[in-house]
């Protein structure tokens, strides 16, 4: 006996799964899957559509961003103080200056002769002031001349010096300046 | 279309005759007899040998309630088909084994060989176990009738097992089924809830009107099955109205009927019965 104590006794032949699906509650089962895919498929179109619409706001809300961005940078220093923008031009043309050029300049010049003290550099009139220790007189001159065959300067010159007393081991302090060279006053 | 969704064909084959039976899965309509036709009494029990003419009778009545395209069940009345216990030997592994073993008991029993018989049975591995035959010219008769009126065959049992499978489970462990069809009462013995011997027995007219005369029968058949009286009897079928009264004496018998029964009523025809078998 099968399961339950039934009898599985049957002459007819072995139902294929037309019979199956003849069966009148199949019929109800196939018609309860077909609307419930049905509705599946109305929500899964109503939601494609709400995604659909919420990408359109949000591109349109990310181009007016943009939009917004744009104009305001470009307006930004016609609304600025004429002072405030004067002091943030220079501020951007000191941070122009090839300085990396400058210094390398300087070092290659100096060539282990003397001590580089002090740099004070002058964006708006192009130039740049130096304070500097050399060992003797000599040292001094041939450090300027190197200077001036620097193609980053166009003019050196000293500002002031003190030479040390004859027979003395004291070194020669000097300032100089130099005129980098595309910067014109 | 619309008048055929739902609907389910029951077809009643006994050696009196056939009777149709419609049904339909939605519970709040009763199951509708569509017609009967009755053999003539010089061929009626000898449907075993007489298939044209069961055939030829469920064509006309198929024909003439206009049941093309349904499906259909069969219950073939235990005077068509032959019903024994087979013990399984020991050790057997395998369905061919209890194939033979049952081919070789039907062969012991009835004197003829099953291979013009179609078998189906309860195989069991090792517990005795059911098994019947139908007449392989009776069955190949019923399909042809199937097929050409359009039917689709889903059931073809013998009347007990129809009746066992819906029964059986709200009977207690050791009580006996039994069904009546006609002058035939196939007797089933239990034990535990398991079916260990059927018994196919002769129910004259006087039997029929006798109460006692049952629990006579009864208590001979647990005899010679070495077993005890059982505590009750279920019956079904064509249950003589004598045979309501049988109970009593620290002895249950009642009858087992599906609503569909109950609305034949006691003038309700035995052929009508058997297609009305195993309805709830």
């Amino acid at each position: 006996m099968s399961a339950r104590g039934m009898l599985p006794i049957d002459f007819a032949p072995a139902l294929g799964w037309r019979a199956w699906l003849a069966a009148p509650g199949w019929a109800v089962v196939l018609v309860l899957g077909l609307a419930l895919l049905l509705a599946a498929g109305v929500q899964w179109q109503r939601a494609d559509g709400q995604a659909a619409q919420l990408r359109q706001e949000l591109a349109l809300v990310q181009a007016h961003l943009q939009q917004a961005r744009e104009p305001a940078a470009r307006a930004e220093p016609a609304g600025l103080d004429p002072q405030a923008l004067k002091a943030m031009n220079a501020t951007v043309l000191q941070l122009n200056r090839p300085w990396g050029q400058m210094l390398n300049a300087l070092e290659a010049a100096g060539q282990g002769t003397l001590a580089l003290l002090e740099l004070q550099p002058d964006a708006k009139r192009g130039r740049l002031r130096g304070l500097a220790e050399a060992r003797h007189p000599a040292a001094m001159l041939a450090y300027l001349e190197r200077l001036k065959a620097q193609p980053a300067f166009s003019a050196v010159w000293v500002s002031r010096h003190e030479l040390p007393e004859p027979d003395s081991a004291a070194v020669v302090r000097f300032e100089f300046e130099l005129q980098w060279a595309e910067a014109q006053p | 279309m619309r008048e055929s969704w739902g609907r389910t064909l029951r077809l009643g084959v006994a050696g009196t005759g056939v009777a149709l039976l419609q049904t339909s899965w939605a519970r709040r309509q009763p199951p509708k007899l569509l017609g009967r036709r009755l053999l003539p009494r010089d061929e009626a029990g000898a449907a075993a040998v007489a298939p044209a003419a069961l055939a030829g009778a469920a064509a006309t009545l198929l024909a003439e309630t206009h049941s093309h395209g349904l499906p259909a069940t069969l219950v073939l009345g235990d005077d068509c088909v032959r019903q024994w216990m087979v013990t399984p030997p020991a050790n057997s592994g395998r369905l061919a084994d209890l194939q033979a073993v049952a081919a070789a008991r039907f062969e012991q029993l009835y004197g003829e060989s099953a291979d013009g018989y179609r078998l189906s049975a309860a195989w069991q591995a090792r517990r005795p176990f059911l098994a019947a035959a139908v007449a392989a010219p009776l069955y190949e008769a019923l399909c042809e009738v199937m097929q050409a009126c359009g039917l689709r065959l889903q059931s073809m049992q013998p009347h007990y097992v129809t009746c066992w499978n819906r029964w059986q489970r709200g009977l207690a462990a050791d009580a006996w089924l039994g069904v009546v069809q006609g002058g035939q009462l196939s007797l089933g013995l239990r034990q535990g809830g398991r079916l260990m011997e059927l018994r196919s027995l002769g129910v004259s007219a006087a039997l029929r009107a006798d109460a006692k005369g049952l629990r006579g029968l009864v208590q001979r058949e647990a005899l010679r099955a070495l077993g005890a009286e059982p505590s009750a009897l279920a019956l079904c079928g064509d249950v003589p109205p004598a045979w309501l009264a049988a109970g009593g004496g620290g002895w249950d018998c009642r009858v087992l009927q599906s609503q569909a029964e109950l609305g034949l009523g006691d003038a309700g025809e035995a052929l009508a019965r058997l297609a009305m078998a195993g309805l709830a």
